[in-house]
Formats: structure tokens, sequence, C-alpha cells
């Protein structure tokens, strides 16, 4: 789901960083669900809604895997 | 075509690595019918088909050579069995069928690549590269379990280290000059350097040993191949330097067998996130993985720093007697390139 307001037109987030809490830009077409790196603190965050507000929350954790 | 067909056909010509010109009459086959526009097979032997003639280029990347055990293949319950159905024909299919269908932008040309010698020593993706093959975006097909997206891939450096003895009688060892010894030592050392034990570390392990033709002899040479593992962020250099010197310190020769840079792609850059996007976009939740072994991504990585590996199949089936591929997760994969590539040739993720 894009996010976009009442007109149908994208919406420019800034969020906060939920392991830092420093401000994370977030692309005006980003989709729920999209996963994005703080380019500061490089953690991994999910862009999630909550209470009908956007907020980050840290993505789950990075899989390790061995396979090809 | 669909997709199921497209792997059916790779599958039912064997081709381990060496044996790749069996499946030419196959890839001319989906050439012709499946609408690309050519099919090029370059110097190495590597099938590129292409469709439109932009200046930028989308590369979809996977390999027509498997490990050798030829398997029966058969369409069973909604998966197909085969050697090479995940690893990595059921990735390539999708490529194969989705560069097919997807709508490219007019300033991109779409080439899908069946690669050969992923399972050797990589001379497919090599050849790709020193051929000064160019590309703007890279997905690699690899199996990644459909929602899963390879952004990270170890390094690493396999090397063998020598060492001479005058050898003597195992009944007075401290008059004698044991190869054996000498290599163990240099072995200890290597281990207590090279000590992690997680992905953000350094590894090492040793894979061959070789020493001794007698019970009651002291080797007179004695050979360990190791294989350091070492994570993205780490210069291989520093690694090469602290090798060398172990070797010289316990007077072992040294010889590296390959070696293979380890790369990290932001998940920001147009590739992982027009993956990520697409795999939304049909209902599934992404998932990053960053993978401990290495792939033709480490090297493709020189032609395209934009560069995600992501496919159908569980990479634990790999290499095993029961390869299998549910075909639900090969057209899940097909729609996701699809949307990818569209997203991609219209420039929309930056």
């Amino acid at each position: 789901m894009q996010i976009e307001n009442r007109s149908g037109e994208p919406v420019v987030p800034k969020l906060k960083c939920p392991v830092c809490e420093g401000s994370v830009d977030i692309p005006d077409d980003a989709l729920e669900g999209e996963l994005f790196e703080h380019q500061e603190c490089g953690a991994q965050l999910e862009l999630v809604i909550e209470n009908g507000q956007l907020v980050l929350k840290l993505a789950e954790e990075v899989a390790e895997d061995w396979g090809e | 075509m669909d997709a199921a067909e497209i792997l059916l056909s790779l599958l039912r010509v064997y081709t381990p690595s060496g044996e790749e010109k069996r499946i030419e009459p196959e890839m001319k086959r989906f050439q012709r019918e499946l609408g690309y526009n050519e099919l090029i097979i370059d110097k190495t032997g590597n099938y590129l088909l292409i469709r439109g003639s932009g200046e930028k280029t989308i590369l979809l990347a996977s390999h027509v050579d498997t490990v050798p055990g030829e398997l029966l293949v058969t369409q069973r319950g909604g998966a197909i069995i085969g050697r090479g159905a995940v690893d990595a024909k059921g990735p390539l299919a999708a490529m194969i069928s989705a560069g097919a269908k997807a709508n490219i932008g007019p300033n991109y040309r779409l080439v899908v690549a069946g690669l050969v010698d992923e399972e050797g020593a990589g001379s497919g993706a090599l050849g790709l590269l020193e051929s000064g093959f160019r590309a703007e975006h890279i997905i690699i097909g690899e199996p990644t379990g459909v929602v899963g997206i390879a952004i990270s891939y170890r390094g690493s450096l396999t090397f063998t280290l020598t060492a001479s003895g005058r050898g003597g009688h195992s009944s007075a060892p401290y008059l004698g000059d044991s190869a054996l010894d000498k290599l163990l030592d240099a072995i200890n050392e290597v281990k207590a350097v090279f000590s992690g034990s997680s992905y953000e570390e350094i590894t090492s392990a040793v894979t061959m040993i070789r020493a001794g033709d007698w019970p009651t002899k002291l080797p007179e040479k004695a050979e360990a191949t190791i294989n350091i593992r070492f994570p993205p962020g780490i210069e291989f250099n520093s690694i090469m330097e602290k090798v060398e010197v172990i070797a010289s310190l316990h007077g072992c020769k040294l010889s590296v067998i390959d070696s293979t840079e380890p790369l990290s792609v932001s998940l920001s850059s147009p590739v992982p996130r027009a993956l990520i996007r697409s795999i939304i976009r049909n209902g599934l939740k992404p998932k990053i993985l960053k993978k401990t072994g290495t792939s033709d991504m480490n090297i493709l990585f020189k032609i395209s720093s934009d560069i995600a590996a992501c496919g159908p199949g569980n990479s634990l089936l790999a290499h095993t007697p029961n390869e299998k591929i549910s075909i639900e997760e090969l057209n899940q994969s097909v729609s996701i390139y699809v949307k990818a590539i569209e997203e991609l040739s219209k420039g929309l993720v930056s």
C-alpha cells in the first residue's frame, strides 16, 4: 500500500529511527512493509502503520544462510 | 510456454559443469518461442537472451550448469523434481519466463543470462566480466525462498600450506624433523588468529590435510588446505599479509588456490528496493538475507554494484538428491521479477 494523503498524493514522511532516534527520510512512494536502512546507525527498519500512524520498527533480524 | 514448462525443458537436459553446450537447442527454442530478439552465446559459452535495444541494461543472471548427479525428472503434487530444480534451473526458468513477459521501458535492454560453470570455478561470470559486458542493474537468480533478498556475501580465501622436514624415526622424534609438526603449528596459529564464530568475524576452517606414509616414520612432507571467510568491510590484503607471516614463521610454503572479495549492497540501492517493493506488491513479506557462501554475485558485483540475489527454491535442497521446487513458488518468482524489471526500467526506484 502506498502512503498517500487524503487527496491521493504520495506523502513524504520523515520518521524517527527506533534504534538511535535519529531522523529517517522515507521516499514519497514508500510502501507499507518496505524495508529501509538507516544510513546513520545502520539499523534495518520496516515501515508499518500502527494506530493509523506511520512508524518505523526494527525489521526482522537479517537471516543468515549458507546455501547458494 | 510457462515457467514450469521452461523448467522441465531445462531439467531434461543434464548439464553438470563442463557440459553446458548440450542446453543450446533449448535456449534457441526459448528465444524463438518466447519472443526474445536474439540469443548470443559468448566466448565463454554463456547464453544471453536479449529483449529491447535501449542504452541501459538490466541483467537477470542465473546459471545453466548443475553439480553432478543426474536425477529422474518428474512433476508430482505441484512440484518439479530434477538435478538443478533448485540450484539454479528453477530461478533461471522463472527469469526466462519473466523476461519474456515484462514491459520494458524504451531506454532499456533486458538480458537474461544462463551462465556456465557457476558450480565450478565461476568461469562463466568471470568471462562475462572480462568481455566488457555492461549493465546498470543486476538480479542474480539463486534460490532464496522467493521472498529472500541476498544483499551481502562473505569473502573467501583458500590456500595450501606445505611444510618440509628431514623426517626421522618415531621412536626418537626429538632427534628427527617432522614436517607434520611444523604444519600443525602453522595450522594452530591460523586458527588462533582467525578464530571468529559469527558472520561478522573472520573464520577459518581446515578442509584437507595430507601427511605421512608409514606408521613409524616422521613425515618429510605435509600439506593442508585452509579456507578463510571474511565479512564485508575487511580488506583481503590484511588477511593475506597475516597468512604470509604465519607461513613464513613456520617455514611453510604458501599457495593461494582462489580468493573472492566480500560484498554488501545498500537496501536503498535500486535493485534491492525494486525487489522489496515487488515482493510486497505480490502480497508477500520480503526478508533480507546475508550469505555465508559466495556466488556469481561476488564476481558480477564488479559489473554493477546495484545488485541483489533473489529466486524460488529452498537452498537447503540444493546439491541434494532431493532437489525439487514447487510450481507455485516458481510462478510467484516470475511475478516478482516482472514487477521488479518494470519498476527498474521505468526508473522509478532510486
